[in-house]
């Protein structure tokens, strides 16, 4: 899987490093041009966001075409691997991606705090690995969720196989929503699991008290998990050929 | 003795096409073995079957002693007719990709095949031209020290004198109790290096048989006899 995910690392390097780059250079832009122009605390605050945003959304898709590529190509299909360290390999370079992205955004929050722009309630260690856990847990389910979504576009052998996997993602989606809000009382993955929200722009509170969601809840998303793998792992053996 | 190829009834289809059809087949250790057949009759499809790449629709398959997987995988090499490098990679990338995944890599083996074949580290896999990158392909394969190589094509559209060097490339650098299974249409250029050849036709096998034996019982080139079998396609 590592190795795997040298090779990623070794093909995408130059972009990684220019969203990087170009992500601190907005970064710069926002605060320095935003000042001078006289721009709004809250502005600032929302456009740098915003921007982080639009970054995660470049490394989902990154990670999504990366998984792909694996899949289609006979050079990495003919490796001696499990298909189940694709998916690894896949998971653990977007989680690897959206931590870089999570330092960034860690040393702007440190920056913020730092100006008095914004402030952040009852800071501990536990908190902050219990937000770390959920960051890291959510970015793994989304993208084992579009590993699947893709993978069953990828075995459909008709036209439309796009719409349909528009359609399943949609499908599952509510799917999951309805068991969550029906049998799990709503509480299940993301910031709320670990016990770490934010309450508005002003004022993020990272509690300390571990997890706060229900057990059931995160047993369901773990299965939900190992399912979506077990499913990844047996289209791409059995119906989907690298090209 | 144990068989590094065997196929037992195995059959493939794409949609209404059949690619395969009740093959059964087995290959031994020490052989370079043609596998012939006009374009369509399925020679592709028994490799990437082989090698793991496709999955049959009936019919057992063993490369290698084991089932088409990721434990046959180690010790199969298998040149598709596609490039199978990344479009990124250099050809010293390439060669890192095989050393980093595949224990049978042999770095010395792989050295001396880049200046046999006159390839620079350095240079980029998909700038190269056509007949470098087969040449290039061909070293991936072979800088293994496997016991069943599987070559789809390898001298498939290069020049006469790419071929030639492909060829004693072949017969410099395979390991003499491994197998190689070479397919390929060019029968005038490749038959002087099998010993057994297998000939296709409508996805089903039509001969298999030791080279020498086809000469004796028939008088005829190998080409000969290809050109009398698939003279109707």
């Amino acid at each position: 899987m590592l190795k795997l995910l040298k090779y990623d690392l070794k093909r995408d390097g130059y972009l990684i490093l220019g969203v990087a780059a170009a992500l601190a250079l907005l970064q710069l832009f926002v605060e320095i041009g935003g000042r001078y122009r006289g721009a709004e605390d809250e502005m600032r605050i929302v456009f740098s966001i915003f921007s982080y945003v639009m970054a995660a959304l470049l490394v989902v898709i990154k990670v999504c075409q990366s998984f792909l590529g694996s899949v289609r190509s006979a050079g990495r299909r003919l490796l001696p691997l499990r298909t189940f360290h694709f998916i690894g390999a896949g998971l653990l370079y977007g989680v690897l991606l959206m931590a870089a992205l999570g330092v960034l955004g860690m040393l702007q929050l440190a920056y913020y705090m730092h100006t008095g722009m914004l402030g952040v309630q009852n800071i501990s260690a536990s908190g902050m690995l219990a937000l770390l856990l959920s960051g890291g847990w959510t970015t793994i389910f989304l993208l084992l969720s579009f590993f699947l979504i893709m993978t069953v576009s990828e075995s459909l052998r008709f036209k439309g196989r796009y719409l349909a996997a528009v359609l399943i993602y949609f499908i599952l989606g509510s799917t999951i929503s309805w068991v969550e809000n029906g049998f799990l009382g709503g509480q299940v993955a993301g910031m709320m699991m670990f016990g770490a929200r934010i309450q508005n722009p002003y004022s993020i509170i990272v509690q300390s008290s571990g997890f706060v969601g229900s057990w059931p809840a995160l047993v369901f998303e773990l299965l939900l998990a190992a399912v979506f793998c077990g499913i990844i792992v047996k289209l791409i053996e059995r119906r989907i050929e690298a090209a | 003795m144990e068989q590094l190829l065997e196929f037992q009834s195995v059959s493939k289809s794409y949609g209404k096409r059949t690619a395969l059809r009740d093959v059964t087949l087995s290959i031994g250790p020490g052989r370079i073995v043609g596998l012939l057949g006009s374009n369509g009759s399925g020679k592709t499809t028994l490799m990437r079957i082989a090698s793991g790449l496709t999955r049959p629709d009936s019919g057992t398959v063993r490369a290698s002693g084991h089932e088409p997987g990721p434990v046959s995988k180690a010790s199969v090499s298998f040149m598709p007719d596609k490039p199978v490098f990344e479009s990124w990679m250099t050809v010293g990338d390439t060669l890192d990709f095989q050393r980093d995944f595949f224990a049978d890599y042999d770095p010395g083996k792989a050295s001396r095949m880049l200046d046999f074949m006159k390839l620079s580290r350095k240079d980029k896999a998909s700038s190269l031209s056509k007949g470098m990158q087969e040449r290039l392909q061909i070293t991936l394969a072979l800088s293994r020290r496997a016991s069943l190589y599987l070559l789809d094509e390898p001298i498939g559209g290069v020049d006469p004198v790419s071929r030639e060097h492909i060829l004693n490339a072949l017969m410099d650098f395979y390991e003499e109790d491994s197998t190689i299974v070479v397919s390929t249409h060019l029968v005038a250029d490749m038959e002087r290096i099998f010993d057994t050849v297998v000939m296709l036709k409508g996805g089903g096998v039509v001969l298999h048989e030791e080279v020498e034996q086809i000469r004796i019982d028939s008088g005829k080139s190998i080409d000969q006899l290809f050109k009398e079998v698939y003279a109707e396609c």
